[in-house]
């Protein structure tokens, strides 16, 4: 419980050159919750391990239920890992969380979840969720704060004028790209994306990829992000991390990974994309105990 | 587009549909009613405590307009010197049932575990026992008298506020938007005050409007028994209760007018709760 990290144990990095987050063999279970704790403990995540160097994009793709979720919301501190490490700099995040330790790690790693519909307080103006994250994590004057609010919703390419809109008045796309604004303010080494395009019609899609890869080279920031939309992961990613129930299968450089996949799994995630004269095809491997490499 | 929705102070801003014309109707007559507690020296005729024995039990005339009770006191000016006791004593208890019920809601709603289970059994306990009991044990330990009344109902009261704000919190507590006010480093307390609170409020602002008419029922019911409001002091459940007497002689004056007044005023912000609570389910989320 205790931590003798000092305070700003996140803020300054141990190791500038050491990847931003570094994920080894990181491992969850899931106890089912009854009574007599009967039922089998399920293995979201196996063994995972990664690297995010800095101003990379690194995803993350899978099918539902394949962890990948679970991955995110570990090394946003979220979900408590089961074992296996994640260091931020080379320094390692601390097993529980407290709101100290939360404050610290939000200033080098944001995320932006899955649902733009529900990750804004319903009752506050946007502008006003980012003037709040500002102070929290700088000391701003009321002016500043709000110009420098003004200056990350030019920065998402959203009107000032919106600044007192409530959620519910954007549209999908605006409040996604609130929320990427509200995960830039204060100004992270890395941002999670977990499914941050999926529930956007692809014109949007398409506008925020853009928005994404101009912040990166602006910020070199680095980005995890988590998807199952091959076609994002081609135009976005430097490296791809393929998962399947909880463990990688496939690790590599993008256009590698997705134009000669070795393992079948990637081939079957990638013969399943929509393309001019394509047939559905029934699956090649099922969900029971056989394991990918003899499928 | 939907652009140029002009913006309005937040706590304006509720999550439901519009404010009908019941609404509207409840709502000025208890602000009427209010207008009565506050200005009530300036409205009766006459002192509501002083009576006048040569002139008991006296039919409605100029002089006093629903005539006199046992004691020769003005009826009229007692109704609305009545009216004080009426809304102060719901008024405390609204206030303090409604913040010690809303705190343990959100307490339970925020830790779950063990916090919760200990603040639910709590909850089973004090519902368990009848509101009316629980008070009058309450009020016979301590004595008679408004306050201690009020605060007993009060008692009676925090479970019912403290189970549906706790069915709330929960709701919005699960919801992504508390997830990432956490990971930015956020404390509990700033986010269940900042954040959690606004969204449970209309739900706690229709409990407490209907809370407001079940405490006075409870409140009236306490004076009839004579142990709340004590005497010279005009109450309109004492009144009920002091009119008795005058019924068998033929002099049913007090206990009508003072039943009439406590049912119009319960009846109006009972349904004003409703309407309110029903505004709240029906709005879009």
């Amino acid at each position: 419980m205790i931590s003798q990290e000092p305070q700003e144990s996140f803020a300054v990095p141990r190791d500038a050159t050491a990847p931003v987050v570094r994920v080894r063999d990181l491992r969850k279970t899931f106890q089912p919750r009854s009574l007599l704790k009967i039922g089998q403990p399920v293995l979201a995540v196996d063994g995972v391990s990664l690297a995010l160097p800095a101003g990379s994009t690194l995803a993350v793709v899978g099918e539902s239920g394949s962890g990948k979720t679970t991955l995110a919301r570990m090394i946003m501190g979220v979900e408590t890992p089961t074992s296996g490490s994640i260091e931020f700099f080379g320094r390692a995040q601390p097993r529980r969380m407290r709101t100290r330790d939360r404050r610290a790690h939000a200033r080098v790693i944001q995320m932006v979840f899955q649902n733009p519909y529900r990750s804004l307080d319903p009752r506050q103006s946007v502008g006003a969720a980012i003037d709040e994250v500002l102070r929290l994590h700088f000391d701003l004057g009321r002016q500043d704060s709000r110009a420098r609010t003004a200056e990350l919703f030019d920065l998402v390419r959203l009107s000032p004028t919106r600044l007192d809109a409530l959620p519910r008045e954007l549209s999908g796309g605006q409040r996604q790209r609130v929320c990427i604004a509200r995960a830039l303010a204060t100004n992270p080494r890395a941002i999670i994306l977990d499914e941050a395009v999926a529930a956007l019609d692809v014109l949007v899609q398409a506008q925020v990829l853009n928005l994404l890869a101009d912040v990166q080279e602006q910020t070199d920031v680095s980005y995890l992000f988590v998807t199952h939309d091959l076609a994002v992961v081609r135009q976005i990613a430097d490296d791809v991390l393929v998962m399947w129930s909880g463990r990688v299968v496939e690790h590599g450089c993008a256009e590698e990974v997705l134009d000669h996949p070795e393992h079948p799994y990637t081939r079957l995630l990638r013969d399943s994309v929509p393309r001019p004269g394509w047939k559905p095809a029934r699956r090649l491997m099922d969900d029971g105990p056989a394991s990918p490499e003899h499928a | 587009m939907s652009a140029l929705v002009p913006a309005r102070p937040r706590l304006l801003r509720r999550s439901g549909g519009g404010t009908t014309t019941a609404i509207r109707c409840f709502g000025a007559f208890a602000v009427l009613l209010v207008l009565l507690a506050v200005c009530a020296p300036l409205i009766a005729p006459q002192d509501p405590n002083v009576g006048d024995v040569l002139s008991v039990l006296q039919p409605p005339s100029s002089q006093h307009w629903l005539g006199t009770d046992a004691s020769g006191r003005d009826l009229f000016s007692r109704l609305v010197f009545g009216s004080r006791t009426a809304l102060l004593g719901p008024l405390v208890v609204v206030l303090v049932a409604t913040s010690v019920g809303t705190t343990l809601g959100v307490l339970a709603a925020w830790n779950r575990g063990w916090v919760d289970s200990l603040i639910g059994r709590l909850f089973d306990l004090v519902f368990s026992f009848p509101s009316m009991l629980l008070a009058l044990l309450f009020v016979t330990v301590m004595s008679p008298g408004l306050f201690s009344a009020a605060l007993a109902v009060s008692i009676a009261f925090v479970p019912a506020v403290g189970r549906l704000v706790r069915a709330t919190a929960l709701r919005e507590v699960n919801e992504p938007y508390v997830q990432a006010l956490r990971t930015q480093g956020f404390g509990p307390v700033a986010v269940c005050l900042r954040h959690v609170l606004p969204n449970v409020w209309p739900v706690i602002v229709a409990q407490v409007t209907m809370s407001f008419g079940y405490a006075m029922v409870e409140l009236a019911g306490i004076s009839f028994l004579g142990l709340g409001v004590q005497d010279p002091t005009a109450d309109w459940g004492k009144m009920i209760n002091t009119g008795q007497g005058s019924i068998v002689r033929g002099f049913p004056q007090e206990s009508l007018y003072a039943g009439i007044a406590l049912v119009l005023a319960v009846v109006c912000f009972i349904s004003l709760g409703d309407l309110l609570s029903e505004r709240r389910d029906g709005g879009p989320r």
